[in-house]
């Protein structure tokens, strides 16, 4: 555990108190919320009741982390468990998945007066892509590109040799690219 | 049909820098549509689960090790006391075959009396006792 971020969880650890426990959930929350959002799509209801589900599994998860791995591979590994258990519940219940077209966004309530509304747009339209990617692909976009992960740990969060990262990387960006250069199939 | 030229790899990750940050403030945006998680009620649920294979994967083994010296145990004491039983069937097979085609043998016992003979445990299940003695009965007016 070599990240002074890692500390955190070095300091629950030794101590087990609820306060570093919130202390170290607060620091990964932005990246829980947002790798729930990749993975659930817009079903926010799915988005709170898996996220609850992860932070209570990490109490006792975190006991059996020992540092070999980075913690935010330990931690996205936890989210992408808990997100695909609870598509294997809904598939059992619906048996249909929300199609990706019905995604609905969260509206923009930027008060930022430097976002210009092009910029907005196009954001708008690239998540939406994005959202459109094959899961595989949009993790390995989020990962590099959003959270800026090493290549090493990219490589083992999603399973692809470290040589094929960055091509693969570059085909995703060029495929994200030529869709927006047409207007964005969305 | 004329291909759509490919852009080059510094048009692409030129695009993307442009667009990396307005991108990463909107999926910012869309994940804090997720609600604010009880963190208090996470904590102590989290708490009261066991901190799983690590807290269970030693009492896992218990059974098993039970179990291996239960066999390790007993499996000697078993066979002393069904031994008798085993090597006075020995004793009967040979006396069956070497008076095969005598007066009174019985070529379906005969096929399956190895395996029936041999086993303590089949002759129990079956209730077999009463064959065996039949065959020790003939045994000694062949004697």
């Amino acid at each position: 555990m070599s990240d002074p971020e890692d500390d955190l969880v070095i300091r629950y650890k030794e101590s087990g108190l609820q306060k570093d426990y919130e202390a170290l959930v607060q620091r990964w929350l932005p990246s829980i919320q947002r790798f729930l959002r990749l993975q659930l799509g817009s079903d926010r209801d799915a988005c709170e009741e898996v996220q609850q589900e992860v932070l209570v599994a990490l109490v006792p998860n975190l006991a059996g982390f020992n540092g070999r791995s980075q913690f935010s591979t330990f931690l996205f590994r936890l989210v992408r468990n808990k997100a695909i258990d609870h598509q294997r519940r809904q598939m059992r219940y619906r048996k249909v998945h929300q199609p990706l077209e019905e995604e609905q966004l969260v509206p923009d309530r930027s008060e930022d007066p430097l976002d210009s509304l092009v910029q907005k747009e196009s954001a708008e339209r690239l998540f939406a892509l994005i959202l459109q990617l094959p899961l595989p692909d949009r993790e390995l976009l989020y990962f590099r590109e959003i959270e800026e992960l090493g290549e090493k740990e990219v490589s083992v969060l999603t399973g692809r040799p470290l040589g094929t990262l960055k091509s693969r990387l570059h085909r995703i960006k060029k495929k994200l690219f030529l869709q927006m250069e047409e207007g964005g199939s969305v | 049909m004329k291909a759509r030229s490919q852009p080059s790899a510094k048009t692409v990750e030129t695009f993307w820098k442009e667009h990396q940050t307005a991108l990463r403030q909107h999926w910012d945006r869309q994940a804090q549509g997720i609600g604010s998680p009880d963190l208090a009620q996470a904590f102590a649920l989290g708490s009261a689960k066991p901190s799983g294979r690590h807290f269970f994967a030693p009492l896992l083994l218990i059974p098993g090790v039970a179990a291996a010296l239960a066999l390790a145990l007993f499996t000697p004491a078993l066979l002393r006391s069904w031994e008798p039983a085993v090597s006075d069937a020995f004793v009967v097979d040979q006396v069956f075959l070497s008076t095969s085609g005598h007066p009174g043998s019985d070529s379906e016992a005969d096929s399956s009396r190895s395996a029936y003979l041999y086993s303590p445990i089949l002759r129990t299940i079956d209730g077999g006792f009463s064959r065996w003695e039949d065959r020790a009965h003939l045994l000694n007016k062949l004697e």
